[in-house]
């Protein structure tokens, strides 16, 4: 059967090309800064180098990006990181994943990365431990990233986890102190 | 193995498509076969052709999961995938079916449809599941038209499940998550509707009530049964802004009493709501179009949507900078909307069109509710009916909160906001944020002013904009159920029971031991005496009540009770089964009949299945001739290397391997 399905599909090569053979849907949780802090293996800042590459690892690609690394907040990296961020194209074929992280070259970045067993860098919850640094009109570095956590509340409206989204670089830097020295975000 | 899929990837990539059909776009992995308007959507699907009785067989890693919860086990964690993949069975109007089909060795590779469930370490934290389906480039044409076949899901798991899913695997969370990753598998993609293909965030889905009308819609459509499009309605129309079509519009048939059904627009703007439940007098709807909202954290695109894309190959992206509107034109659906009445096998005779306004800003977008119960904040937000008092309803989003104060953080209320609901089945007021540390929280009291169970309708109105929440909250006229205690006993024929003593249990009440449910055999608000499903002494399942509201016990506590099957309890079955198969070789070619005989089994007949773990033996039938031996008949189509036999009773799980014992069959591969 199987060589009957390759048979059919070389057949049809001349027509139209289907540029992808895989369709991905993810389900996130969404994690709080502390949860990042505490469950990241690496945080740091650096910038995407041009170029990535793929492979394939079982059967999902994963492309591959090289991280300069000009600070490390947690973790001990070497000067480069290579993060893999899964889907991307490989001879010819390309394998989409909805929700993963899109790096540009050149621009700063604080991630908070994930080591697997095996040894697969990636972001931390697909794109939710991706910031980009800018700087604001106060001339501060900042780090910014799409939306807000989702803690729960109790019924005086206190509790659980913050929900930065956007702050100056040098607060993101306590934070991340506090919590490895074991305390708590003010 | 990395080889065999280079190489089934590489001649997907050199297919294309063949034909037209003619199915309407919906929330699929869609394709269109042009680059310009007509667009005639093709989706990815399951052949149901190349299926035994339109059965998908589902595979469970056998390496599987590295760490889970105290208490839990494989066994346990597999009965909650049959009974969530049971979910999708239990469409009526469907004719796809899933079933387990046992243990598959890490690397087994599929020449029929399946999935394959794995538990990777490669997921990091922050993503509880995904799925990839897997497309042939080879088009296939069924009764509905023409589609590209899926030929293999893989669902991927956590390794590590400890602290990843909010509990065990009979956790709220973690079964509805199964719900939703099995709609992947068979080509649903994420909807707006609140139902169980929403993403986490806008989901209203729960253990007791996984699927919506969205749901049930999307599932029929994609693979209808014969009388399925008789018994609903559909309504369609075209999108535009300033004269262009608008793309990937989500456009959504709605009303007080009624769920949401959802659907995207074509790339022109065109649109059919299909599978629009109409009872049997027609029912009416209101009509409003939205845009997809902004990614949310973690998105890589908005609601997480695979995009479609044309036969250039070019993804087309949604339009998304426009301002919701109800039919006719109008943001206040209450007092200005048309409605729509809908009525079976039939489309509405009128376009209902929409011309929308475009906005700089998104607005309101990907809100999440909780309402407050009994020092607990619930998930999908139910209101009970009859309180005195309001019910607090928590709300998270963006677009909700405005900062008054940027060295606190204090925040108010967006400028202009206000919150309301579709209808008058409760009173909404006293907008409020929350103070700091949860500042991004709003707050509406509701109280309930009808008794009218099920899910309602949120409106976040705000100047010249709105966003629904359907299914923002629930009515519901009790309470969630609750287990306070079990005990043995006996049910009316002297059989050994288990008597579970709580509160809120009705007629409907099911309880689940692990991912099956017993048998009720008495029934009061406040005990149960059930027959527990069948399990190995020793065995320990966690016990929840689940009620037709969608409330189940899990709701006020988290943390299910436990019950261990002692020897010579309710239900309790000798442990540590074993199985000798044989013929110990599978003669080439057509079905063959395997003899098992078990030593401390309990087959029982209709309830014992049995699977080898890949789609290439496919299980015909299974005869239990006693509670030792039984007889299975396979089709196997390839040579196997390597496999495992897995008979499942009840929640007594075997699995050995079977090894040479399947053995080649296909001259052809030899």
């Amino acid at each position: 059967m199987m060589r009957k399905l390759i048979v059919l599909a070389v057949a049809a090569a001349s027509l139209a090309f289907l540029p992808d053979s895989h369709l991905s849907a993810s389900t996130l949780q969404r994690l709080s800064l502390t949860d990042m802090i505490q469950k990241s293996t690496m945080i740091v800042r650096g910038t995407i180098q041009p170029g990535n590459s793929a492979a394939l690892r079982g059967s999902i690609i994963y492309t591959h990006y090289q991280l300069s690394v000009t600070t490390a907040f947690k973790g001990a990296p070497g000067p480069t990181i290579d993060v893999a961020v899964p889907g991307g194209a490989l001879n010819g074929f390309q394998q989409p994943v909805a929700g993963a992280p899109t790096f540009t070259p050149g621009q700063g970045y604080v991630m908070f990365l994930w080591t697997s067993k095996s040894g697969l860098t990636q972001v931390i919850g697909l794109s939710q431990g991706l910031f980009s640094l800018t700087t604001n009109s106060q001339g501060q570095l900042t780090v910014f990233r799409g939306a807000a956590s989702e803690p729960m509340v109790d019924s005086s409206g206190q509790s659980v986890t913050d929900s930065n989204f956007q702050m100056p670089l040098a607060r993101l830097v306590s934070d991340i102190q506090a919590v490895l020295a074991g305390g708590v975000i003010q | 193995m990395r080889n065999r899929w280079v190489a089934r990837l590489a001649a997907f990539v050199a297919a294309g498509f063949l034909l037209a059909n003619t199915g309407s776009a919906y929330y699929y992995y869609t394709y269109f076969n042009s680059t310009s308007p007509p667009y005639t959507p093709i989706v990815a699907q399951y052949d149901l052709s190349t299926l035994n009785n339109n059965t998908v067989p589902f595979f469970v890693s056998s390496a599987g999961p590295t760490a889970m919860y105290p208490g839990d086990s494989m066994a346990a964690m597999v009965s909650q995938m049959s009974a969530a993949a049971n979910v999708w069975n239990g469409v009526s109007t469907s004719t796809i079916r899933l079933a387990y089909g046992g243990f598959f060795n890490p690397g087994t590779t599929e020449t029929a449809p399946g999935i394959q469930i794995e538990f990777s370490d490669d997921i990091p934290p922050g993503l509880l599941a995904y799925t990839i389906p897997t497309v042939f480039g080879n088009l296939a044409t069924g009764p509905n038209g023409t589609f590209l076949p899926i030929f293999l899901s893989l669902m991927e798991l956590p390794t590590n499940m400890v602290g990843v899913f909010n509990g065990p695997s009979y956790s709220e969370e973690f079964f509805v998550t199964l719900v939703h990753e099995f709609g992947h598998c068979m080509g649903l993609q994420h909807t707006l509707a609140s139902s169980v293909m929403s993403t986490i965030i806008t989901s209203s889905a729960t253990k007791a009530v996984p699927l919506g009308a969205d749901d049930i819609a999307g599932i029929s459509l994609l693979y209808p049964t014969a009388k399925y499009l008789s018994t609903v309605g559909s309504i369609a129309g075209t999108v535009t802004m300033n004269g262009n079509g608008v793309n990937l519009a989500s456009v959504v048939a709605i009303s007080p009493s009624n769920q949401a059904i959802a659907t995207l627009t074509n790339p022109d703007g065109t649109y059919v709501i299909n599978g629009i439940p109409t009872g049997k007098a027609g029912l009416s709807y209101y009509v409003y179009v939205h845009p997809l909202p902004p990614p949310s954290q973690g998105e890589g695109s908005p609601d997480n949507i695979y995009y479609p894309h044309n036969s250039a190959g070019v993804y087309l992206p949604p339009n998304t900078g426009f301002a919701t509107q109800f039919y006719p034109n109008t943001l206040d659906p209450n007092n200005q909307a048309q409605t729509i009445t809908v009525t079976a096998g039939q489309q509405y005779p009128d376009a209902i069109n929409f011309n929308v306004n475009p906005v700089s800003s998104p607005g309101v977008s990907s809100v999440q509710t909780y309402s407050y119960f009994d020092s607990a904040y619930m998930r999908t937000a139910p209101i009970l009916y009859g309180q005195s008092t309001p019910t607090p309803i928590a709300a998270v989003g963006v677009g909700l909160v405005q900062t008054i104060n940027s060295s606190t953080g204090a925040t108010a209320p967006a400028p202009g906001l206000s919150v309301s609901m579709l209808g008058t089945a409760a009173q909404i007021n006293n907008l409020r944020a929350y103070p700091p540390p949860n500042q991004t929280f709003i707050a509406v009291n509701a109280m309930a002013t009808l008794p009218r169970p099920g899910p309602e309708h949120l409106l976040f109105s705000t100047p010249g904009n709105l966003y629904v929440l359907p299914a923002g909250f629930s009515i519901v006229l009790n309470p969630p159920p609750a287990i306070s205690a079990l005990s043995q006993t006996q049910d009316g024929n002297g059989n050994p029971a288990v008597q579970i003593t709580g509160q809120q249990f009705t007629a409907n009440t099911q309880i689940w031991f692990d991912g099956l449910p017993a048998t009720i055999q008495s029934q009061s608000s406040t005990s149960l005496v059930v027959t527990p499903p069948l399990a190995p002494a020793g065995y320990s399942a966690a016990v929840v009540a689940l009620n037709s509201d969608g409330q189940s016990s899990l709701f006020l506590n988290p943390s299910a009770s436990g019950y261990t099957y002692a020897p010579g309890i309710a239900s309790a079955v000798a442990a540590n089964p074993s199985l000798v198969v044989s013929p110990s070789t599978i003669p080439a070619g057509g079905a063959v009949t395997l003899t098992v005989q078990g030593s401390n089994t309990n087959f029982v007949n209709n309830l014992t299945t049995v699977g080898f773990g890949t789609s290439d033996v496919q299980v015909t039938n299974v005869n239990v001739q006693d509670a030792t031996h039984l007889k299975v008949t396979v089709t196997p189509n390839v040579s196997i290397s390597s496999a495992n036999i897995t008979i499942t009773t009840g929640l007594e799980v075997i699995s050995q391997a079977v090894g040479s014992q399947v053995s080649a069959t296909d001259p052809a591969q030899q």
